[in-house]
């Protein structure tokens, strides 16, 4: 020992090739059970319900239009490119406007496709927050109906019990 | 002794492990922070359109659809009105349940929410044996009613509870 304090430093490397292991295992793991498709259109203030007759999603869906409804009974809009912060949407009249826009969008869409039947098969999806009202809600609806749309869906979460 | 003598080449190649660590740990803080061990899974509830200009026509006979190829819904024999306290916190106060054939009205009893939730389930699985249209159901509720008690209401009618298929939403009586 009192040779090697004179000659060389004493050397202490830690090893650190089984904590690198751990850690990629417990990345894996995270990883794994990571699940961001449910909360691709999450927006911060609507809070789903639990139903138990909700279904599980159909992931083939693509051609959808999304509509979340906070428990002010306002339309939150998903942050855009060029708009990080859309404001709600609160006026009935405004609202309106909105999801008749959405309608021309979808069909100019469904006709860019080759679609020529004029109808609407885009899947309204409506993501309400479980304090919204009924009127608001069905206020929605109807204006979804008088645009044209023909399938909506309601979202919750799923409750089993 | 004579090894020592022999000139050894030392070439010895690590693997700089510090730096994949670092990054392995941020990737791991990142795993962390975004797990959700209680996330619930989303599902969907579908929904059958309110039927066409039935919000204006004060009778049935004045119901008529704006495209003459639009396929009309069939009759819904079964319509659900939930009431709520009116300016209160939109809580179940009534539940009734209305039969387009033969015509009758059923009150609900209940004196608490999960009561007539209850009661209004085990009353449609009695009913809908015998009804003609046994996939469609109608629920009308009051204006502050509450997303997550209309869903309760949904539940306690469609393949959980009554086995009606799908759910149609009548206007609110104010509007």
């Amino acid at each position: 020992m009192g040779r090697r304090l004179t000659s060389e430093p004493l050397k202490a490397d830690p090893n650190l090739t089984p904590l690198l292991d751990v850690v990629l295992q417990l990345v894996m793991f995270f990883m794994i059970s990571v699940n961001f498709v449910a909360q691709q259109f999450n927006v911060q203030d609507v809070k789903l319900p639990k139903a138990q007759s909700a279904r599980p999603l159909d992931p083939a869906e693509t051609d959808i239009l999304i509509l979340n409804i906070n428990s002010k009974g306002e339309i939150v809009q998903l942050p855009k490119a060029g708009d990080p912060n859309p404001e709600p949407i609160s006026e009935p009249a405004d609202i309106r406007y909105f999801i008749n826009e959405q309608a021309k969008h979808f069909r100019a869409l469904a006709a860019e496709r080759g679609d020529r039947s004029g109808k609407l098969t885009t899947l309204v999806i409506i993501r309400a927050s479980e304090n919204t009202e009924y009127q608001a809600i069905y206020q929605v609806l109807r204006y979804c109906k008088d645009a044209g749309f023909t399938r909506l869906q309601l979202r919750a979460f799923i409750e089993n019990r | 002794m004579p090894r020592r003598r022999v000139p050894r080449l030392e070439s010895e190649v690590t693997l700089p492990i510090t730096p994949m660590l670092d990054m392995a740990f941020q990737l791991l803080a990142f795993f962390v922070f975004t797990f959700n061990p209680s996330a619930l899974e989303e599902g969907a509830i579908d929904l059958n359109l309110p039927a066409a200009g039935m919000e204006k026509a004060p009778t049935i006979e004045q119901v008529q659809s704006p495209d003459a190829d639009v396929e009309l819904p069939k009759d819904v024999d079964v319509t659900v009105r939930v009431r709520t306290q009116a300016g209160g916190r939109g809580e179940i106060t009534g539940i009734e349940v209305e039969y387009l054939r033969p015509a009758a009205k059923v009150v609900i009893e209940g004196n608490d929410e999960d009561e007539f939730i209850k009661n209004l389930r085990n009353h449609l699985t009695e009913k809908h044996a015998s009804l003609v249209n046994k996939d469609d159901i109608k629920i009308e509720a009051a204006a502050n009613l509450k997303n997550g008690r209309l869903l309760k209401v949904v539940d306690a009618c469609t393949l959980k509870g009554a086995g009606f298929k799908k759910v149609s939403f009548a206007p609110p009586p104010s509007l």
